[in-house]
């Protein structure tokens, strides 16, 4: 395959390559778990490899969609209605990128923890690379659908056979919950494909397509909601947060990693990509909700998370606040915020993904994830206690570390909007450095509280080769984020600049900027 | 004593698959006009090849059971799946669409790729029965025989174009299922099932005639089209007789289908029934039930009767909604599975209600999804059953993955399917389903449909958390044993590949149950004044692989 070959097909390549790997997982030997584990990490850091250049060939300065394939997928009454069509933008990338490599750490993280049944472990976790990285890149809304629901099975599966004592409760909810969520979006795309249909004789399920279709405001108001309320759920955002804090306790570690760190970004996403340029109005009209919503959320989850006694939990109930602040960024349709949204998006992937991947660390020492069991840590475990110190302060955004830029982006862009937002939101990282300063306290520092603790082992080699390109990430995004504000700015500009210029010709210049995007590749 | 059963049961079966010919000899004179005065019997013959050439070959599979040596019989169901190809072959050579003066049956590519269906489907039971008959030990030539019988009244209702055909269709369909129920003579249950089935079923067939009777009265004739002229000549609803005559014709297939609330005998008869008749009847009788519908409604037979789409749609979400609800309830695989047919019903007749090419073709994509999905699941669960049919209920699969992981990914595979998960058949077949019905408006139905899902995924959930998420039971011996021979484990590893595939790929598949929709249309206004023959529709099958545009009468063009 020549160069350029690989280049045009590249998203597709990197989209499938897991699941090639998950066939490959299943023919091998059961018992050859040596060889199981060995095949799982090659394929996922080749596909890290191969996604790699993504970011360098990225043409920075262009909204439109790159690396495009379009084929006919289905022929639906007559037409070539569903189509095989990915491409990404500046806010897509960095979620193709994010996943690659997450998965990559996460499936290096389980080689300690996954002791039973690991061929169909790893296989799952290959397939569901492959159905997160199809949500990135998919263009048609079938397509998307299509991995957007596939992804649930293997996630259902890795936290309902490798989880936790409740793992059973905690999988079925998932599952129903972000099912319930996306059938009356699935609704919904079928319903704007049936009024395209209607009005042009066209039918289609392209994403570039939808843009701009006329619609009556109920219909809008009806069809922002059912999409909505699926985004809602997955990222999740007040009140349809309750799922995460039972999924991410009982799942394994790298089932949290991947669960934080990239599904809980499909949510903010498909807002970014459908929701806002599809209901312009709508989305303006309901955007004091959104943000009220994702105040309550930031505050909620920061407050939840002060007063729990199980780290795991306390992590996960601060996904709930920093998504928060993911979502309050896009809504206040700010470039500004819009960045910062996605940059909080990224570094949330890096700190909360590293914390899951301590908290597991730890717990595969000790079987306990409890606060109180700890204490005075640091003194056994240097290694161990550097890099939580690091990750905890990205998580609160200290300058310097990726959490600083998300957040700040996202305080000017929403004090752009109203002063009062941003300081409703500044008040959530106020207690996040509270929830987080405190639980550091009573884990690492002072004398051992405890007897079994001095026995504890530092890191070993393997796990701080796992957790050490997530430290980097986060310093690199924290000191020097230009590279990754340069690539996502022309594509959040077009969003932002759709919903302030609601109805006036904003979808019919996004497809023009589309098509100029897809020539200059 | 076997023999006599087997002679008697024969010659039953054989009068009611000669009987449209008898039928045909009856009504000739009054064939439509321009017809020779001759009887129209070569006319016949042809026009009901697959249901003929079917009937035919299982006929000398019931003979063969009966008089060769107990060491042939092992050679019956190979004997069977070479009749059934040979019906194959004989539905794809005979003509696609037939114009002549018989008017009781149609044969066009609706009629044809029903067929295909039917006779694929029965191909699949045939296959998955191979092992299960020699374990539960009901090993006879009369089970594959049966089997097909039923399958050729499938046919013969698809085909239908009068009620009296339709009838004849139906008891052709039903009296071999209700043997079948009860072959597994050893257990109660089974004998429950035949008789409980048999009971409700002649009730139903009862409807049937009597609708057939007062339709008859009012309008003259039974003919679909008569049916129709009658109500255009008669004026909206304007009459009762009528009226009363096609509601009860509705009941009698909403039976056959497990509509609610004519669908008490589902959950016993799939629960008490072997399990391989249970996947057999699952889907060919439901596919036969609803082909009838999609002609009866093309041809414009239920006319504009008032209240006619307000009472599907009232049927459509009650079962739905009371299919999905009762199945949360269940604890046994069987019947979890039957109450989650009754609620395929319901979206099903979604694609009846909307009338269209597009709701038909949906249709009969939901029909093939959903048939390769259920002969799977059921077939999974006749091997997990171990024998005499001990282990069936969610309790005794408890962990069943870890010890059978092959049987835990199909489980799996098929109920993700039915639970419409894409990528899988199943999401796809309501993907279609759900557009076709939004095209027509029907949004409230939709959205119950959505929020019935959500349910069904809930109880489809249940069936993999057992398997796979809980420890296994302790005693060994009781536990799930998970053998079905090669033959029948390449099946179901097929049955597997086509649920991930047929989705993924249906393109193809769209492409034939376009034409078989669109075919039932035209046949249906072809009959009605106005319009000539059915001349218009596709001559024969087109090769699959040629993406041809349909009429644009039908479907707008590109662009």
């Amino acid at each position: 395959m020549g160069a350029e070959q690989f280049q045009k097909h590249i998203l597709t390549i990197i989209t499938f390559l897991p699941l090639a790997g998950a066939a490959l997982i299943a023919l091998i030997p059961r018992r050859a778990t040596t060889a199981i584990k060995a095949v799982a990490l090659l394929v996922s850091a080749a596909t890290f490899v191969v996604s790699v250049p993504l970011f360098f060939w990225f043409r920075t300065g262009t909204p439109g969609m790159q690396f495009t394939v379009d084929v006919p997928w289905i022929t639906l009454l007559g037409q070539q209605a569903i189509r095989y069509s990915v491409g990404i933008d500046g806010i897509s990338l960095f979620m193709v990128l994010l996943t690659t490599f997450l998965t990559m750490i996460a499936i290096a993280g389980s080689f300690a923890g996954i002791k039973d049944r690991e061929r169909e472990y790893y296989a799952l976790m290959l397939m569901l690379e492959t159905g997160m990285l199809g949500v990135f890149v998919a263009l048609d809304l079938v397509l998307f659908y299509v991995f957007w629901e596939a992804m649930l099975i293997p996630m259902y599966f890795i936290i309902g056979v490798w989880g936790g004592p409740r793992r059973i409760y905690a999988a079925v909810k998932f599952f129903i919950y972000t099912m319930a969520g996306s059938l009356l979006m699935l609704v919904a795309i079928i319903a704007m494909a049936v009024m395209k249909y209607q009005a042009t004789g066209v039918l289609t399920f392209s994403v570039q397509e939808l843009y701009g279709l006329e619609m009556a405001r109920g219909t809008q108001t009806l069809l922002f909601l059912a999409y909505a309320l699926a985004f809602a759920i997955k990222v999740p955002m007040f009140p349809f947060h309750t799922w995460l804090p039972d999924a991410h306790v009982e799942a394994p570690t790298a089932g949290s990693v991947i669960l934080a760190g990239v599904l809980l970004k499909m949510g903010t996403y498909g807002f970014l990509r459908f929701c806002i340029p599809f209901f312009p109005e709508a989305s303006l009209a309901f955007a004091p909700v959104m943000i009220a919503l994702g105040i309550i959320g930031i505050i909620y989850g920061a407050l939840v998370a002060l007063v729990q006694p199980d780290m795991k939990k306390l992590v996960a109930y601060s996904s709930v606040s920093h998504l928060g602040v993911s979502v309050l960024g896009i809504f206040v349709f700010t470039l500004q915020g819009a960045q910062g949204s996605l940059v909080q998006m990224i570094s949330h992937g890096f700190s909360t993904g590293a914390l899951f991947l301590l908290v597991g660390m730890i717990y595969e020492r000790r079987h306990t994830r409890l606060i109180e069991d700890y204490g005075g840590i640091w003194a056994v475990m240097p290694k161990y206690g550097a890099i939580f110190v690091i990750i905890t302060m990205a998580s609160i955004g200290l300058p310097f570390l990726s959490g600083f830029v998300g957040e700040w982006l996202v305080l000017v862009g929403s004090w752009l909007a109203n002063p009062w937002y941003a300081v409703l939101a500044a008040t959530g990282a106020i207690l996040s450095a509270c929830y987080m300063l405190w639980m550091l306290q009573r884990v690492l520092q002072g004398p051992i509280t405890r007897e079994e603790n001095r026995s504890l082992k530092d890191l070993n080699f393997r796990e701080i080769a796992v957790l050490v390109p997530l430290v980097a990430g986060t310093i690199w995004l924290g000191v020097y984020p230009k590279p990754f504000l340069d690539r996502m700015e022309p594509s959040v500009d077009k969003v932002i600049r759709m919903v302030q210029t609601t109805g006036v010709s904003s979808p019919a210049s996004y497809q023009a900027d589309a098509a100029a995007g897809e020539e200059a590749r | 004593m076997r023999l006599k059963e087997a002679t008697l049961l024969l010659s039953s079966t054989f009068a009611a698959a000669c009987a449209p010919a008898a039928h045909a000899v009856a009504v000739a004179p009054v064939a439509p006009e321009g017809s020779s005065p001759t009887l129209p019997l070569m006319d016949l013959l042809l026009v009901s090849t697959p249901a003929a050439a079917l009937c035919a070959a299982a006929t000398l599979v019931m003979l063969i059971g009966a008089f060769w040596p107990a060491s042939g019989r092992r050679a019956l169901p190979w004997i069977a799946l070479a009749g059934i190809a040979a019906t194959v072959w004989a539905t794809l050579a005979a003509p696609g669409a037939y114009e002549g003066p018989v008017r009781l049956l149609a044969l066009d590519s609706f009629t044809v790729i029903f067929s295909l269906l039917v006779l694929a489907a029965t191909a699949i039971a045939v296959l998955l029965s191979v092992n299960y008959v020699n374990r539960e030990e009901m090993a006879r030539g009369e089970y594959y025989s049966l089997m097909m019988f039923s399958a050729a009244g499938a046919i013969l209702m698809a085909a239908a174009d009068d009620l009296i055909l339709l009838f004849m269709g139906l008891e052709l369909l039903s009296i071999p299922l209700y043997v079948l129920a009860g072959f597994a003579r050893g257990r109660e249950q089974s004998k429950e099932a035949a008789l409980k089935y048999f009971l409700l079923g002649a009730f139903a067939s009862s409807f049937l005639v009597f609708g057939a009777a007062l339709v008859f009265a009012s309008v003259g004739g039974t003919g679909y089209h008569q049916m129709a002229l009658g109500l255009l000549l008669l004026g909206r609803g304007a009459d009762a007789l009528l009226a009363a005559g096609v509601a009860m014709v509705l009941i009698a297939l909403a039976f056959k289908v497990a509509l609610v609330p004519f669908h008490w005998w589902t959950p016993d008869v799939y629960q008490g029934a072997p399990t391989p008749v249970t996947a057999f009847m699952s889907i060919v009788a439901k596919a036969a039930g609803f082909a009838a519908l999609v002609r009866i409604v093309s041809a414009g037979a239920h006319g504009d009767l008032p209240g006619w789409n307000a009472l599907l749609w009232a049927l459509a979400a009650a079962t739905m909604v009371w299919g999905n609800l009762l199945a949360l309830a269940q604890q046994n695989v069987k019947r979890l599975l039957a109450y989650s047919s009754i609620g395929h019903a319901g979206y099903l007749l979604l694609g009846v209600l909307t009338g269209t090419v597009n709701g038909f073709s949906a249709l009969v994509f939901y029909l093939a999804a959903y048939g390769v999905t259920t002969l799977g699941a059921f077939g999974v669960a006749a091997f997990l059953a171990g024998k005499g049919d001990r282990i069936e209920t969610l309790y005794d699969y408890r962990g069943a993955a870890r010890r059978h992981p092959f049987a835990g990914t199909l489980m799996a595979v098929f109920l993700f399917s039915l639970a419409g998960i894409p990528p899988f058949a199943g999401f796809f077949a309501k993907l279609y389903l759900f557009l076709a019905a939004l095209e027509q408006g029907y949004v409230g139905l939709t959205v119950i449909a959505v929020l019935t899902s959500v349910l069904a995924v809930y109880y489809y959930l249940r069936v993999s958390v057992v398997m796979w998420m809980e420890e296994p039971r302790e005693e060994p011996a009781e536990a799930p044993r998970f053998e079905p021979a090669r033959l029948s484990a390449a099946a179901l590893a097929a049955l597997a590949a086509g649920v991930t595939l047929l989705g993924i790929f249906s393109s193809p598949v769209l492409r034939w149950s376009d034409r078989a929709a669109i075919a039932a249309v035209e046949t249906g206004r072809g009959v009605a004044p106005g319009r000539t023959g059915i001349g218009e529709a596709q001559p024969s099958l087109p090769p699959v692989d040629t993406p041809e545009p349909l009429p644009a009468a039908s479907v707008p063009s590109q662009e």
